[in-house]
């Protein structure tokens, strides 16, 4: 197995007298990305994401922690002799060589010869969709293009573990989408194992095996796409995912009571009494059905429509319940016949609620 | 290792302000070529290659040394002769100076062309060799040793430390079609000076033709030579008698190029001056440049030269040998053979160069005089008689000084 | 349409012409002139008397060529050698003492040669420098260096570490870096360098005269006695022959660098 091992590797910067900033360190960071496995690393900018991947990438030195893949020890080899491969957010093509011997230069530097390492070249650049670019220069090609090329220049010499950060950042957002779809199609056949940096949740949760949330120089989370935004670790995961509905409040005698007591709710144990916050997914909120018998493991409660807003195949709903502005997700037939003003009783089972103590 | 690398340009550039250290020479006449007999001297010297240091701005001069002397000296006596061009001959004695003070013994020069100041400078700081002229056959054949002009170079004895190879005598240069009688005093000069304004000028002071020029205002106005025969410390009164220099040269500034108020920087820009008709005369401390520009086209062909009835300056250039050349029997051979009636003849003729010969005329043969004689001197250069009789001495270096010093104070200022 | 643009562009290379050119024209005559009196436009007659001296043999003009040449060719590989780590480092890194660093480097552009040069001559005659071509290529190296230094620290500074890091994580080890990434991008400073390095060399007069000690002889050498020596002609044949060898070499180099990136393209783009 070649996974690529992350042992508490940290990283202090020293303070410098030009930026006022307090020092920035990355606090140590423990991780295992199974081979094969795509794996991102999500977080605001300055965040340390991008150090952690130059850490192990080794373009900077870490100050502790080791870097294994498989059975090999990386920490103290060079870079260049690690069998990585990397692509940066600007395409960093050669611009005074063909798109061909861009993507045959890693094949060059392993002394592969010319006729071998064209043909590899052409073969790759089939599967990023740029046969028949092989002749052109750099300066030839479109930004999209460009970063095809650079893919295709990191894959060709089948790395070990490719480090991608925000590859696709400089690009406009239909472009976007179409890496992404790409990228995630030459990762599986080609079983490559991912560390991708990015700040764009949609990407992430779209391509990761596994995500990695980070703030502030510290890893806050590890979990699949759907764990992490289904069990937030904490409230900087939970904002920082975009989640809605975040409302706060206390727990007291193992019962959630909001700061304005329009909400009351009986939680785990493993939750501790004190400052706290639920949170509610805007697509578990239902509408209370008529003649229904009202249940326990349910939470009730009626609002104010605001706003209706159509919003691809669905319409986000906005309603004043106490002093919350919930986030609501109704299906077309849901939503008829709401208007914005109308009174409702809503709905939600308490296992879909998430608590969190702040 | 980057950073290392980048401190090498700066040791470099540190290692350039080294200092020096005395250490004193030790090149003087052990190999013993200035007492063996010429035959020992001719043997060593094949084969050798001899340096000759020489300013180098004139192509005549140069074609004669590279065309005319060096194909001889070397089917003769295998000595390669190779001019090196100088740009100053101070140069030649700063060079001297500076291989002197870190003793170094194995130099490249081993003829040098100098008189006067240069020849003061380097005999006051040992950069000459030695008496090595008394062992030249044609020296002792050809020179008239007790000449005052061979046995004195401005005033400063000689003492064999270099040899006689030419003569320059001062000369004032006019265009006949604009001037046909040209003046024979300074009284005439001042008269046709203010007769033709804007036409006369001389180079400003320190440049070596101006002095010389001034010179001859000296001698002409304060009474004669003789009297500054002595050195200027012992004469008290020599600013009282120095008062008439500058009220004649005063008086004729008014007339002057551009009314006196600026002087041509050098000869060179004087020259030109003449040569594109803007003033009507200039002067030279070479008797036979005026025929040699003619012959170039830069001088009108209606150019003439001409001397004052009592006479102008003139004096000797010398060549000698560093105390540290590598090659002085080369060198010795090569100056000898330099010295030759052959050789001073060539020199003489316009075509090649047209200095006046450094040999005594009586002691060369009847066909070796006629020779001599029949050198086509070109119309613009006075007969070599006519030259020889109104010689002038020099001014010794101190009362140079004096004069220049003077000339800034007294003219330059006003 | 294109007409007014080529229009401007014919007007433009016409003054460039004129600006650049027209001071040859008198050079040109007068190095043929058999006479020029003053108020004359031109020449009265004309002589090759100037150039049959400058080209004739025993005037040995084609080995001093020579040796200039060799010297500012020597002194601008010597310069490229020291330059790009003195550059690298200077753009690069930050480390106590750089602005003395620089100073240093930079220092003789302001401060004229002839204030080192003395200090210089008697160091190198005690090292037995003076008068051999390397002593001379040293020497020329303290005018010439800051101008190679500034003009490939300029490269450097639009060479971002991102290249040399994406060549590393493609398996690039240091020399290939350097050669497959660094140096093509520096190439165009490098030739802006070499090509001052090469003229200010070529026009170094005290500093080859006082080190050289008239055993190298350049071109400037031969020339400045015949300036100060008031013989137009020969000195404008010189100035001629001079500038002939300078647009020579910088044209012949400009070639060199095209055809390098021809090559270059046409090896690549057999398809």
């Amino acid at each position: 197995m070649s996974d690529l091992r992350i042992i508490n590797i940290e990283k202090q910067y020293p303070q410098t007298k030009q930026q006022k900033d307090p020092a920035f360190s990355l606090q140590p960071v423990a991780l295992t990305i199974k081979e094969g496995e795509f794996f991102s690393l999500l977080g605001p900018s300055g965040c340390g994401k991008t150090t952690l991947l130059k850490l192990v990438a080794g373009l900077m030195p870490a100050d502790k922690g080791e870097i294994w893949v498989g059975d090999d020890h990386l920490t103290a080899v060079a870079p260049e002799a690690r069998r990585f491969a990397m692509v940066f957010q600007q395409s960093l093509l050669f611009p005074h060589m063909t798109v061909e011997d861009n993507v045959a230069f890693g094949l060059k530097m392993q002394k592969i010869g010319k006729r071998e390492r064209l043909a590899d070249a052409q073969s790759m650049l089939e599967h990023v969709g740029l046969s028949g670019y092989g002749s052109r220069f750099p300066d030839e090609l479109s930004g999209g293009q460009q970063q095809r090329v650079a893919l295709a220049r990191a894959l060709v010499a089948k790395p070990r573990v490719l480090l991608m950060d925000e590859p696709f950042s400089a690009l406009d957002p239909s472009l976007r989408e179409e890496m992404r779809e790409l990228l995630r199609g030459v990762q599986k056949e080609f079983h490559v194992t991912v560390l991708f940096v990015t700040h764009d949740r949609e990407e992430a949760f779209y391509l990761s095996d596994r995500i990695g949330v980070m703030s502030e120089g510290k890893l806050l989370q590890i979990g699949k796409p759907k764990e992490i935004y289904e069990q937030p670790a904490n409230v900087k995961v939970a904002s920082f995912l975009g989640l809605k509905n975040i409302i706060e409040g206390r727990v007291i005698n193992n019962r959630f009571v909001s700061n304005d007591q329009s909400f009351e709710v009986p939680v785990q144990t493993s939750i501790k009494t004190g400052p706290s916050v639920m949170i509610i997914r805007p697509e578990t909120i239902r509408l209370v059905p008529d003649n229904i018998v009202k249940n326990l493991q349910c939470l009730y409660f009626r609002g104010v429509i605001q706003q209706k807003i159509f919003n691809h195949g669905f319409y986000s709903v906005k309603v004043q319940a106490g002093e919350y502005l919930l986030t609501c997700s109704f299906t077309s037939q849901e939503a008829e016949n709401m208007k914005v003003g109308q009174t409702i009783d809503l709905m939600m089972n308490n296992g879909d609620l998430r608590f969190l103590n702040e | 290792m980057k950073k290392s690398l980048l401190i090498v340009p700066g040791l470099l550039a540190l290692s350039l302000a080294g200092c020096s250290e005395e250490s004193e020479s030790s090149a003087e006449s052990s190999d013993g070529l200035l007492t063996s007999d010429w035959q020992e001297i001719s043997d060593a010297a094949a084969s050798q290659e001899v340096n000759m240091y020489m300013w180098g701005g004139n192509d005549n001069i140069n074609r004669y040394l590279d065309e005319w002397v060096a194909p001889r000296l070397k089917e003769d006596h295998g000595v390669e002769l190779n001019r090196v061009p100088m740009n100053d001959s101070q140069d030649i004695i700063n060079q001297l100076v500076d291989e002197k003070s870190v003793g170094k013994t194995d130099g490249s020069m081993d003829i040098i062309w100098i008189n006067g100041e240069n020849f003061k400078a380097a005999k006051d700081n040992e950069l000459l060799w030695g008496d090595f002229t008394s062992q030249l056959p044609n020296f002792n054949d050809y020179i008239d040793q007790e000449a005052p002009e061979i046995a004195a170079d401005f005033g400063e004895p000689v003492d064999g430390l270099e040899a006689p190879w030419g003569k320059a005598q001062f000369v004032f240069v006019h265009d006949e079609n604009k001037s046909a009688t040209p003046p024979k005093s300074m009284d005439e000069l001042a008269g046709w000076v203010q007769d033709n304004p804007g036409q006369f000028t001389y180079p400003a002071l320190p440049d070596f033709t101006g002095s010389a020029f001034i010179r001859h205002v000296l001698y002409e106005t304060t009474g004669g030579y003789e009297q500054y025969q002595q050195p200027a410390a012992d004469i008290d009164d020599l600013e009282d008698r120095l008062e008439p220099m500058w009220q004649y040269l005063n008086s004729i500034e008014p007339y002057l190029w551009r009314e006196g108020e600026t002087y041509p920087e050098s000869l060179a820009k004087q020259d030109q001056l003449y040569a594109s008709g803007e003033i009507g005369m200039t002067m030279s401390y070479d008797p036979a440049l005026a025929a040699s520009e003619v012959l170039k086209g830069r001088f009108p062909e209606s150019t003439r030269t001409f001397v004052l009835d009592g006479g102008t300056l003139s004096n000797t250039h010398f060549l000698s040998i560093p105390f540290n050349s590598s090659a002085k029997a080369g060198a010795m051979v090569a100056i000898n053979e330099m010295m030759s009636p052959e050789a001073q003849i060539a020199k003489l003729s316009p075509e090649n160069w047209g200095d006046l010969s450094a040999l005594d005329l009586e002691k060369l043969s009847p066909e070796q005089q006629q020779a001599m004689n029949d050198v086509d001197l070109g119309e613009a250069t006075l007969p070599l008689d006519e030259l020889e009789n109104h010689q002038l001495p020099e001014l010794s270096a101190d009362y140079i000084e004096i004069i220049e010093k003077g000339w800034m104070e007294h003219v330059a200022k006003d | 349409m294109k007409s007014p643009r080529r229009l401007l562009n014919s007007i433009l290379f016409l003054l460039l012409f004129f600006v650049i050119g027209l001071p040859f024209v008198p050079l040109i005559l007068s190095s043929v002139s058999f006479g020029w009196p003053w108020p004359n436009v031109l020449p009265d007659s004309f002589s090759f008397r100037a150039w049959e001296y400058v080209l004739a043999d025993s005037s040995g003009t084609w080995s001093v060529v020579g040796t200039s040449l060799l010297v500012a060719f020597i002194v601008t590989a010597v310069n490229l050698l020291l330059a790009v780590p003195a550059a690298n480092a200077l753009v690069r890194n930050s480390f106590r003492g750089k602005w003395l660093m620089e100073a240093i480097i930079f220092a003789p552009i302001v401060i004229p040669p002839f204030v080192a040069v003395m200090g210089i001559h008697l160091t190198f005659l005690r090292l037995g420098l003076t008068e051999t071509i390397l002593g001379v290529v040293l020497a020329h190296i303290s005018p010439t260096l800051p101008y190679m230094v500034r003009a490939i620290m300029i490269s450097y500074n639009t060479l971002s570490v991102d290249w040399e890091n994406q060549a590393r994580m493609l398996g690039a080890g240091p020399i290939s870096r350097f050669v497959h990434v660094v140096l093509p991008h520096l190439l165009p400073g490098i030739a802006a360098g070499a090509s001052l390095s090469i003229l200010i060399s070529l026009s170094q007069y005290l500093i080859t005269f006082i080190i050289g000690s008239g055993q190298v002889v350049t071109l400037p050498i031969l020339l400045f006695p015949f300036i100060s020596g008031g013989d137009p002609a020969v000195a404008s044949a010189y100035s001629l022959l001079y500038a002939g060898i300078a647009v020579l070499t910088l044209v012949g180099m400009d070639l060199a660098l095209k055809k390098y990136y021809q090559n270059k393209k046409a090896a690549t783009g057999k398809g």
